[in-house]
Parts: C-alpha cells; sequence; structure tokens
C-alpha cells in the first residue's frame, strides 16, 4: 500500500493532529483538576450509581483513536 | 492542614459531602451519542452506495467533512462530559462551595457562607424526580431575601437539604458560642423576661 503525499492527505493528518493534541491537552488539565479535588465517591456522585469518570477517558480515547483512523480509512 | 479535599479549603474546615448533578443531566447527552454512534456505522456500510452518487472529488470532499464533523462531535461530548464530572456541590461545616469546571471553557466558583443562608427549600416534583430520586435545591440567603441559589437535579435532595440545614444549625451556634454573632432577642421575649423581674 503506497500513501501519496496530497492535498486530502494533509488535511486528514491536521485534522487528526489536532483532534490528539486537544485530547492530550485535555486530559492533563483534566487530571490536574482532578488532584485539586480529593473528594470521596460515592453512588450519589457516580454516573448510574458506578460508573466513575476513569472508565469514561478510556472511552475518550478509544472514540477518539477509532474516529480518527475511520477519518484516514474513508478518506485515503 | 489547607487544600485537602478541594483547592482553598480552609485548616479548620471540613467536607461534610459533596455531589454532582443527577445523571439524568447528562442523559440526554448520551442519548445523542448512541445515535450519532449509530449513524457512524450505517455511514460505514454505505459507502459503496455513497460512491456511486458522488463524483470521486465530491465524495472526498463530503468524507472529509462528515470525518472532521464527527471527530468534533466526539471532542464536544466528551468535554460536556468532563464538565458534569467537574462541576461539584461541596459542603463543608462552614460554607457551600458551587464548582462548575470543564477543562477549557468555563471556571466558576461561588462561595455561599452557611450564615448567610436563610432557608433551604426541597423540589421534587413529577415522576421522573420521585422515581429516579432527584430533585431541586433552593436556597434562600439573608443578606437579600429576594435572591437566592438555584441548584437543579440534585440527588437525594432529601439528605442535602438536611445536611445544610444541620450544618447551617450547627455552625450558628459554634459562632454564637464564640461570641462572633450575637441573636437578638425577639421582642416578647424581653417583655416577658422585664415583667417577671
Amino acid at each position: 500500500m503506497s500513501i501519496s503525499i496530497n492535498f486530502t492527505t494533509i488535511i486528514v493528518l491536521l485534522i487528526n493532529a489536532i483532534s490528539l493534541l486537544f485530547l492530550i491537552f485535555g486530559l492533563r488539565r483534566l487530571k490536574h483538576y482532578s488532584r485539586q479535588m480529593a473528594l470521596e465517591e460515592s453512588q450519589y456522585t457516580r454516573m448510574f450509581g458506578h460508573v466513575d469518570l476513569r472508565t469514561w477517558v478510556y472511552a475518550y480515547v478509544f472514540f477518539v483513536i477509532f474516529y480518527g483512523t475511520l477519518l484516514w480509512f474513508a478518506v485515503l | 492542614m489547607k487544600d485537602r479535599n478541594f483547592r482553598g479549603q480552609g485548616p479548620n474546615e471540613h467536607v461534610l459531602a459533596f455531589c454532582r448533578k443527577h445523571w439524568i443531566a447528562f442523559f440526554h447527552n448520551i442519548a445523542t451519542f448512541a445515535l450519532f454512534i449509530a449513524l457512524t456505522f450505517i455511514f460505514m456500510a454505505n459507502t459503496g452506495f455513497l460512491e456511486n452518487i458522488f463524483s470521486p472529488g465530491l465524495y472526498e470532499a463530503v468524507t472529509l467533512i462528515a470525518g472532521a464533523l464527527m471527530i468534533y462531535y466526539v471532542h464536544y461530548f466528551f468535554q460536556k462530559l468532563i464538565e458534569h464530572y467537574l462541576s461539584v456541590v461541596i459542603i463543608t461545616d462552614m460554607r457551600l462551595i458551587l464548582i462548575n469546571k470543564s477543562a477549557f471553557f468555563v471556571n466558576d466558583k461561588e462561595y455561599i457562607d452557611l450564615l448567610n443562608i436563610q432557608d433551604v427549600h426541597k423540589c421534587q416534583t413529577g415522576f421522573l424526580q420521585n422515581i429516579l430520586g432527584f430533585g431541586d435545591l433552593q436556597i434562600r440567603l439573608s443578606m437579600m431575601s429576594a435572591t437566592g441559589v438555584e441548584l437543579t437535579h440534585i440527588p437525594n435532595p432529601d439528605y442535602h437539604a438536611r445536611l445544610i440545614n444541620k450544618a447551617r444549625v450547627a455552625y450558628l451556634e459554634q459562632q454564637r458560642e464564640h461570641g462572633i454573632i450575637r441573636i437578638r432577642e425577639p421582642q416578647r421575649k424581653v417583655e416577658e423576661r422585664k415583667e417577671i423581674e
């Protein structure tokens, strides 16, 4: 498989780069804020009673990579 | 010790409880996101059909724009989710702290001294609110009787309303014991005491 560098490839790379940077900086800030608020979680603070933020962070990383790859394969 | 549980915590301040909004406040976002994932799979299954409709150049442009919008929506949804998790109400033995925060866009904090709270009104009306156990808390402030704070979608509102009231009474007693505040006796009681004397 050969990838020719054209305008579309550059745009796809740019979109994915911005997306990944946004993800990394967002998660860094989230970590910083979470450390500032060391509060004990309970069933009233978790989503649906038991889903904590860590689970959503994994989902966030998964979906950003999934949609980035999808764009790559759909366009190129 | 300062800043044990949150930034700005006093050395003698203890956290009694904290809560976030009930998950129902975020549910419409989750439902929309589920629909979005379903649409993505429909889009993926029909790429051949779309290739036949559009010319190659137009198909590429449409896919590029659709992909970029999809990535934007993923970020939008998770940023909203982070905002939901970072926005909390902290009840301490001295004050009520309302934090509304997100990773990049919002950073609001409001501190309400327990002495300023006049009354807490719990409002839990409707089938969903009673079945799922959430409601609103209306906090009336003593300084300006017309103003107040409304906390919406609070889980277990009865518990939190009672906790705020209990903390307020205990803090008031503590301040009175230390002579920091003096509560004026009602006129009737003063007259009764004078009569006895």
